[in-house]
């Protein structure tokens, strides 16, 4: 009985520490954005300086997709594909957007 | 048409329990269309061929001044006038920023505004400007800058008397862009009948993002160009790689217009379906407690609202 309880405490705990994990990687993800954002907006009237603002999300998105499924063990080529797919989406849009 | 739209945004056993929308196939499709956009856009011969596209903006020197004196009469203050020597002075600015490729009041030069002024012979006592880029119409112009506290200090500033504009497009920190500069002043030694006229000291220059400027009294009295106010200006087609048009129009046609907003209505109706179609994969992926390899799906959501925010702040025009 003592060693079920104890079993169970140990698995609530990593199920805690693996959501707890999860916030730090969203707020990471998060605070970036928000920081990049503040960029955009403190360099507006010059977009080329935005686009490169832009660019660099892009990537660290890219990056932090990649980081992220390896920490989670869950890595794929088609996970992958489909963060570099929705950057480069995003980037030749707000290209034609922003220096057009 | 309704299985289609099913499986593209609901996932389901038709669907590999993944929204259409998402899979990899689709999202090559929307690369693909972003490409082929980005291509075109870049292309400034396809552009520009027959005149379809390039910079055509609804902003005009008779609406800008229309609207400017009416934010006046509205404060209980006389209207300006169009005065030529101002509006050759913004013109030079206008000039000045796209050859030297910058965004400000100061030249990186050191070149000034009243520079400017002072070339075109406008011979003030007080002068100030004001700035505008990337709007599509003049009223939109004025509202921003109504909206700044520093530049409706400007245009609500009872010292002056005379007003000049210019528009001009071009290439500017590598976008092409149609400036807006608004220039004020007050003549030397001419009196405002107006109930702010008890301006007289000589003020020296504010280094602020609206600047104002006065120059002492001493100098010889000049006597400005005063023009008629021109309600309607000779509608001119810009294009891009022009230079300067000050006192002239540019109206679009319904085409150019439809093509100047297409990138970012593309943008916006992209992500926003992609919005659409996360929150309904997330929403039916929970119900049939499908268990996916996939994209995390509360990165994707920082990652769109990233892109519409970026939308919203990068692809509107700035006021200096």
């Amino acid at each position: 009985m003592s060693s079920e309880i104890s079993r169970l405490k140990t698995r609530n705990h990593i199920v805690t520490m693996k959501k707890h994990n999860h916030h730090v990687w969203y707020l990471v993800l998060a605070s970036i954005a928000v920081l990049l954002l503040s960029a955009l907006y403190v360099t507006r009237g010059n977009n080329q300086v935005q686009f490169y603002i832009i660019t660099l999300f892009m990537a660290i998105y890219v990056v932090w997709g990649i980081l992220h499924h390896i920490a989670n063990n869950n890595l794929r080529l088609s996970v992958v594909l489909e963060y570099i797919l929705l950057s480069a989406t995003a980037l030749f849009l707000l290209k034609t957007v922003l220096l057009k | 048409m309704k299985s289609f739209l099913h499986r593209f945004f609901i996932p389901s056993k038709h669907n590999n329990y993944r929204a259409h929308g998402l899979h990899i196939s689709s999202l090559t499709v929307y690369l693909i269309g972003a490409l082929v956009l980005s291509f075109t856009y870049s292309n400034n011969s396809l552009l520009t061929a027959g005149s379809v596209l390039g910079i055509a903006q609804d902003i005009t020197v008779g609406a800008l001044l229309d609207l400017t004196n009416k934010q006046r009469t509205n404060s209980g203050l006389p209207p300006l006038q169009l005065n030529t020597q101002l509006s050759s002075a913004a013109s030079g600015k206008c000039n000045k920023m796209l050859a030297d490729n910058f965004w400000a009041h100061y030249a990186p030069d050191g070149t000034t505004p009243w520079y400017f002024i002072n070339q075109a012979g406008y011979k003030y006592e007080t002068a100030g400007e004001n700035l505008a880029k990337d709007f599509n119409d003049s009223n939109s112009v004025v509202n921003a800058w109504m909206a700044s506290a520093t530049h409706a200090a400007n245009i609500l500033n009872g010292k002056y008397q005379d007003v000049g504009f210019a528009t001009c497009n071009g290439t500017l920190t590598g976008s092409e862009t149609t400036i807006v500069v608004q220039m004020f002043g007050k003549p030397v030694g001419n009196a405002v009948a107006t109930s702010f006229t008890n301006v007289a000291k000589a003020q020296e220059p504010i280094p602020t993002s609206v600047t104002i400027r006065t120059q002492p009294t001493s100098q010889p009295t000049p006597e400005p160009t005063q023009v008629a106010y021109i309600s309607e200006p000779a509608p001119t087609r810009s294009t891009i790689g022009s230079s300067l048009q000050a006192s002239t129009t540019a109206k679009p046609g319904l085409v150019a217009g439809i093509m100047r907003s297409l990138p970012k209505a593309a943008t916006f109706t992209l992500f926003g379906m992609l919005l659409a179609t996360l929150l309904l994969d997330v929403y039916y992926g929970y119900r049939l407690k499908a268990y996916r390899v996939v994209g995390n799906h509360m990165a994707h959501f920082i990652f769109v609202a990233f892109i519409l925010l970026s939308l919203l702040i990068a692809a509107k025009g700035v006021i200096l």
